[in-house]
């Protein structure tokens, strides 16, 4: 799929400037009943959540000291790698969107909140929050396309590097959170001079001393108290670690690459009204369907379209607002793209793949994927995620999936 | 001796220092927490007594190392209501430090008495609804207004309304020592008298007198009145608390008798939050102080007064533009809700969305 560089909602369905203003007012709207109906209710949540978190971190921790016996190495490191998931995802990612602010709680707050990952907060929130959610999937613009390191769009450059990005995306994913904090650091700025040395190295120091505080808690003195059963405790710890990884990374992927995702250019993006920006998170993102256990254990990005939407609202409230959400984009004709979450992670490493061709090759295979698709009624290849987004097109609308941009 | 108790101070150092590291990005008292929810700086309701209609006393109990308060100090609670933490101060009414009263209450537990305001958000909460075993926060003892520890002479008290709570801070705690107490209170009637009761059993019992006065009958208390009450009031020490209109006739009439000296005022400061349309933004204790209307964010307010302000997606998503508001109010100019804060209180803004709703001062 080509970057769209015209107005979303000219691109789309051309939608005029009122259907956007309505868009947004109904969408506000949306947002203005759960600031509404926001209480106790939702405070007795996340702290419920947190006391569910730290339990489960110290009793895994506990059992790991004596982790030299397999079913405690298999309880703790699994307990343990479930509370760090918890930890970064439904409450470190959230508290730090300011989610929880209202509560003016001190521990539960943007402003205060470290969570368990290499990431400094202060950086995270800057390249998340700031870049990411106000730019989400305009090229050059949100690096989260791509994290700097995978072609994840046609209109990004093909280099001789980019055959192996299947590769590297195993190694993103492995290393996620160093990678996460790598690109916290902004070195791509530093290097253009759009970030000074000064501010460099203050964020690069700070990421270090993150690296090694939390290294020495997992590597160091946790196994140090464990004794004999040292050995067990480091690689239970490094095992929760990489199961974190792992985790979040699929997560995240899921968010913004799967197929009936866009991309956009920064042309796309100029004097962007309300709706106009409202549409634009909606395109750029994908849910994840499953269960409630899904939903927290991906920290609730498995409805990544009312977190683009609505990046503050607390997070046990992105599921009751989806039907609401999900009716919103049907009745304007705007795809609401949702799988399974195996259909979206291979989704979206089939386009890691995919994209490791450069664009001449990819138009070679569309073309030909095309003749096989006239000759046989049915469709030799189906790429998951794709069918309700064709589904919700209007009549009339060409799919812009199918288009081969001009440029190929 | 010395150095053993030197290694054993490096030990713990070491010890603290390493707890750190294992909760850590965590605090250590919040895995505690797990266990005992009353940690340093968090309290628990024990119990809510009816004083009044609308007055309840409320035993709070602390953590072991609360350092206690003097005579009329008062604290600061912190109460989640609807979710949101908001912050009060009240009298401590339990006898202060150092006294042991007749029934023994640990040293970590005191109590408060709120009198609720009508159509107020926290009084009558904690005045009627809150229950026993809900955690609060509190800060520690603070205030001038208090007994001085060696008084030994008559004294003479003033109080109205729930200008009583200190007051029954002192005699609580000093009624015993001094050469006998006056105490004037002023109510609309004699239901509304906190603590009536325990007032007028200390009267038959002590050196205590009591005179209560009752504007729905008597109309307002005149100072006047004094000379016939306790004639020889310019010579006492005199301890007076309640609104600002009762402290100000107090203090012009103290004034002139030529005695002002004698006379130390509590007042509680009113919420009085007149949420205008404009007024004095400051911005950090070295910033400037400038006037805006309001109609303008913060962010802008200050950026075009040269104040280096934080700022991110300028548009209330991210809130890389959030800073701490020390006072004063602000309204958020998507919704118009109104956040206000008292000094002391841990509330951020997003200066990116917020314009000063009167006046209202940002830490850096």
């Amino acid at each position: 799929m080509t970057a769209v560089d015209q107005k979303p909602a000219a691109w789309l369905n051309d939608l005029d400037e009122a259907a956007l203003e309505q868009l947004a007012r109904e969408l506000d709207e949306v947002r203005d009943a759960v600031l509404a109906a926001r209480g106790s209710q939702d405070a007795r949540y996340i702290r419920r959540i947190i006391r569910t978190q730290r339990t489960l971190e110290l009793y895994s921790r506990l059992l790991l000291l004596v982790s030299m016996f397999p079913p405690a190495w298999l309880a703790g490191t699994t307990g343990l790698s479930v509370s760090k998931i918890l930890e970064n995802m439904e409450i470190g990612h959230n508290v730090m969107h300011g989610q929880w602010d209202w509560m003016q709680d001190p521990e539960i707050h943007s402003s205060t909140w470290e969570w368990d990952n290499v990431a400094p907060s202060a950086q995270w929130k800057h390249t998340h929050n700031e870049l990411h959610h106000q730019f989400t999937n305009v090229l050059g613009r949100d690096n989260d396309v791509g994290y700097n390191v995978l072609r994840m769009d046609e209109d990004q450059n093909w280099s001789r590097w980019t055959p192996f990005q299947l590769l590297y995306n195993v190694a993103l994913a492995a290393t996620f959170e160093y990678s996460i904090g790598m690109y916290g650091i902004e070195s791509e700025l530093y290097k253009t001079g759009e970030k000074s040395p000064e501010a460099f190295k203050a964020d690069a120091n700070r990421l270090k001393a993150k690296i090694v505080r939390l290294g020495l808690r997992d590597y160091v003195l946790f196994p140090l108290l464990a004794g004999p059963s040292a050995p067990t405790t480091l690689t239970a710890n490094f095992t929760a670690n990489l199961v974190r990884n792992l985790w979040t990374h699929s997560v995240i992927f899921c968010g913004h690459f799967p197929d009936g995702v866009q991309t956009f250019t920064e042309t796309a993006i100029v004097d962007e009204s309300d709706g106009e920006w409202y549409l634009r998170q909606m395109l750029g993102s994908a849910n994840i369907s499953g269960s409630r256990l899904l939903h927290i254990m991906t920290g609730n990005l498995s409805f990544q379209i009312e977190h683009h939407l609505f990046p503050d609202l607390p997070s046990n409230r992105y599921q009751e607002i989806a039907p609401r959400v999900a009716a919103i984009c049907a009745d304007y004709g705007i795809p609401y793209t949702t799988g399974p979450m195996p259909a979206q992670v291979g989704s979206a490493w089939l386009k890691v793949l995919r994209l490791s061709l450069p664009n001449p090759a990819l138009a070679g295979i569309e073309q030909t994927r095309r003749r096989i698709g006239q000759l046989s009624p049915k469709r030799l290849f189906k790429r998951g995620g794709e069918s309700l987004t064709q589904r919700q097109r209007p009549p009339g609308v060409e799919d812009p999936n199918q288009a081969v941009s001009p440029n190929v | 001796m010395t150095a053993i108790s030197g290694a054993r101070a490096h030990l713990g150092r070491y010890r603290d220092a390493a707890l750190e590291i294992l909760a850590g990005p965590a605090r250590p008292r919040q895995y505690r927490a797990l266990f005992n929810p009353v940690q340093p700086g968090t309290g628990r309701v024990i119990s809510r007594r009816a004083l009044t209609d609308r007055a309840s006393a409320l035993l709070i109990e602390t953590h072991s190392a609360w350092p206690g308060h003097l005579p009329g100090q008062h604290v600061r609670v912190g109460v989640d209501i609807s979710g949101t933490r908001r912050w009060r101060t009240y009298s401590i009414t339990s006898p202060g430090r150092g006294v042991k009263p007749d029934q023994p209450m640990p040293s970590h537990h005191f109590e408060i008495a709120v009198q609720a305001i009508p159509d107020g958000l926290v009084s009558p909460f904690l005045a009627h609804e809150i229950r026993p075993g809900t955690l609060l926060q509190v800060r520690p003892p603070e205030g001038e207004f208090v007994l001085p520890p060696d008084v030994s002479d008559r004294v003479l008290l003033l109080s109205a309304g729930s200008g009583i709570t200190p007051i029954i801070g002192f005699l609580r705690s000093g009624l015993a020592q001094m050469d006998g107490a006056t105490l004037v209170h002023t109510a609309p009637r004699a239901s509304d008298v906190m603590f009536g009761p325990e007032l007028r059993a200390l009267a038959e019992s002590t050196n205590l007198q009591v005179l209560e006065h009752f504007t729905t009958e008597h109309g307002r208390f005149d100072p006047a009145s004094l000379t016939q009450i306790a004639p020889d009031f310019a010579q006492c020490q005199t301890w007076a608390c309640g609104p600002p209109g009762f402290l100000e006739q107090l203090e012009m009439y103290w004034r002139a008798q030529g005695c002002q000296d004698k006379l130390h005022v509590e007042r509680f400061q009113p919420r009085i939050r007149h949420a205008g349309s404009g007024g004095l933004v400051t911005f950090g204790d070295a910033g400037p102080t400038v006037s805006s209307d309001g109609s303008k964010t913060l962010l802008t307010v200050g950026e075009a007064n040269g104040v280096a302000m934080p700022s991110g997606c300028r548009m209330g998503i991210c809130y890389g533009c959030a800073l701490p508001l020390a006072s004063g109010a602000v309204r958020d100019l998507r919704t118009g809700t109104i956040t206000s804060a008292e000094p002391g209180e841990h509330i951020t803004v997003q200066t990116c969305i917020s314009g000063n709703a009167g006046d209202c001062v940002l830490s850096a």
